[in-house]
């Protein structure tokens, strides 16, 4: 296939196309059906045909206008446009405000890799200020370690980074980190449940139980909270319990990270965890791991077990996610 | 002096619902008639209504005999992270891609300027035939959103597409992915290459490891400089040079063409992990080693008994 050397460069029409490396298929080339614009095609209908509305070099051809059709005028210049230049005097930033634990930290990930480590004050308040960005659609997310080192879920804001401005993004609030004094419980023994969230703030915790049962605990001044549940009214299981807190009504979390706690004497073989090298985070590595195992039965991917590796078990990695 | 200016936002990041609603997937296009020979672009939107959600495959059928898929971008997804390249087929008439958000997408926040709802954005080349048509681009049923729930649940979904009208002559002017491409001076993000090595993954060969963005025209691939040419590559990719010596030198490159080279640190590699096979093949190497060493010095010691209990002659 092809010929000269394989480094897969552009051909400019299907007789120059050029050998990818390996020569197991070609490099982009004009006639390939894909637009490249960055090689200056302003078409690429996937032939070489002239007679159509792409000639052979990837130009358009526009087509004849149809009798007594009025002709087309040409695209006036707009006087002092400057196209897609951004000053560099121009600040384009972003500040994120929000509430995690008293004085722990917050890992700030932007599209999902880490870039920051903030620190939150006794109020558990945090404050993010970037350096410049590229503007354009953005994700944040914020992932906060306790004063015990239990990290929470990951929280997460889509917005607009807007050219040539600061934005600012407020009542970014973190769920309660959540830890349980063991995660297989005979009935009827003691279960605690505890955590961090904002000092004094009400922590609400969803035990996941048939009987659809919330309990709720007070955070004291240091923003600790701790809870002690009965488990001999539990039904036999897993549950998956999670908490939220509020402050007041415009400040308050959702449901964050869920630990799950088995209910009974013989517990179930484990399920595999989004954690897949064991470093102890959810990260690009796991998730390169994961690819490798795509479309695949393999156990150690297939975290909700219906048999194949598929986009339910990658929603499940995301909801993980540490960065 | 310039100064910059201020838009505030509020998160409100603690009215995660709880109520089950549907999520909605639409296409739609900067106008609905378009004539032969006109390129525009199809913004693919996914719409939470109150349901936090993570991660969506999507699939778009479109009739080959008037439109064609040239190109897709990422340029301004909400998804930081992409099962594989998004695929176009121009036989079948179909674009699919799936992709994620980690942390889940919980919708527009109060005082976003943007609707910060696209997911990728296809570009059409309108090639019908002569006479006036419409055009249905559709999302197929077979299109998935999941719920931010770490259980993998499906979200009720709505598909919406869009018709068009497609007339025999061109209706603009010029080629609005051309001069979106043409206006990106940018090159992706900048993004950090991670050289691991796992016991199970790749029988613990070294693979490098990386993702960036592009918020422009979007990204298009990545490079590897390796055997002194640059090839295209996917993440992760099994490192030719397992001693680590040359280097690893990976670029993203952009629809437009921009660079960016990734930064690698090789102090964070962690130490070389061995698969099972290799390490059975090691003791096993070493066993015989020591079993050849014994019975060498036993039948070294045999003969000097032998030579030391023999009479002189």
């Amino acid at each position: 296939m092809g010929a000269g050397n394989n480094i897969g460069s552009y051909g400019s029409s299907t007789a120059q196309r050029v050998c990818a490396p390996g020569c197991n298929s070609y490099g982009p080339y004009c006639g390939d059906g894909i637009l490249q614009a960055r090689f200056g095609e302003q078409c690429d209908d996937g032939n070489s045909d002239n007679n159509d509305l792409c000639d052979t070099s990837c130009h358009t051809i526009p087509p004849a206008p149809p009798p007594g059709a009025p002709s087309r005028g040409s695209t006036p210049d707009i006087p002092g446009a400057i196209p897609g230049v951004v000053s560099a005097d121009l600040q384009t930033r972003v500040v994120l405000k929000g509430k995690a634990f008293p004085l722990s930290s917050v890992k700030i990930l932007r599209d999902g890799a880490p870039v920051d480590v903030v620190r939150t004050d006794a109020n558990a308040d945090f404050i993010y200020t970037s350096g410049q960005l590229t503007p354009g659609t953005a994700t944040f997310g914020f992932v906060g370690t306790d004063r015990a080192n239990a990290q929470s879920f990951t929280t997460s804001v889509v917005f607009e980074i807007v050219q040539s401005a600061v934005t600012t993004v407020e009542n970014i609030f973190l769920p309660p980190t959540i830890s349980v004094s063991s995660t297989h419980v005979t009935p009827g023994d003691p279960l605690t449940i505890s955590g961090f969230t904002v000092p004094r703030a009400t922590v609400t915790i969803d035990l996941q139980d048939s009987s659809k049962a919330t309990l709720s605990a007070k955070a004291d001044d240091t923003g600790a909270w701790a809870l002690q549940v009965d488990t001999a009214s539990l039904a036999t299981g897993f549950h998956a319990i999670k908490a939220a807190f509020m402050l007041t009504p415009f400040i308050k979390s959702g449901f964050g990270k869920a630990v799950n706690v088995y209910i009974g004497r013989d517990i179930p073989s484990g399920a595999s965890s989004p954690d897949l090298n064991g470093d102890g985070k959810v990260n690009l590595i796991d998730f390169s791991i994961f690819l490798i195992s795509w479309n695949t039965s393999d156990v150690r991917t297939d975290f909700n077990h219906d048999g194949t590796t598929n986009l339910a078990d990658f929603s499940i990695m995301l909801f993980d996610w540490t960065g | 002096m310039r100064r910059s200016l201020s838009v505030a936002m509020l998160a409100l990041a603690g009215l995660i619902p709880l109520t089950a609603n549907a999520a909605t997937l639409s296409i739609d296009t900067p106008k609905t008639s378009y004539g032969r020979g006109d390129t525009f672009i199809a913004t693919v939107r996914l719409d939470n209504d109150n349901e936090c959600v993570n991660a969506a495959q999507v699939e778009i059928d479109y009739p080959t005999n008037l439109l064609r898929a040239v190109d897709f971008s990422r340029g301004d997804s909400i998804f930081s992270l992409w099962v594989g390249d998004p695929q176009i087929d121009t036989e079948k008439g179909t674009v699919t891609f799936s992709g994620g958000v980690p942390g889940g997408y919980c919708g527009r926040i109060a005082g976003d300027p943007a609707q910060s709802n696209i997911i990728g954005e296809i570009v059409f080349t309108v090639v019908g035939n002569d006479a006036e048509n419409k055009a249905a681009v559709n999302l197929a049923a077979s299109s998935r959103v999941y719920l931010h729930d770490g259980l993998g649940t499906p979200a009720l979904l709505n598909l919406k597409g869009v018709t068009l009208s497609l007339m025999p002559v061109p209706t603009q002017d010029s080629n609005p992915w051309l001069a979106q491409v043409g206006d990106d001076a940018t090159p992706p993000e900048s993004f950090a290459v991670q050289v691991e090595s796992t016991r199970d993954v790749f029988g613990g060969k070294y693979y490098a490891v990386f993702s960036t963005v592009d918020k422009q025209s979007g990204l298009d691939h990545y490079e590897i400089f390796e055997d002194g040419v640059w090839n295209r590559v996917s993440s992760p990719h099994v490192l030719k040079d397992q001693t680590l010596n040359s280097g690893v030198m990976i670029r993203a490159i952009d629809k437009a063409g921009n660079i960016r080279l990734g930064d690698y640190d090789a102090k964070s590699v962690p130490p070389r992990q061995y698969s099972f096979a290799e390490m059975f093949s090691f003791y096993l190497l070493l066993g015989i080693a020591v079993l050849a060493i014994i019975i060498r010095l036993y039948f070294a010691r045999h003969a000097a008994r032998e030579n030391s209990a023999s009479p002189a002659s």
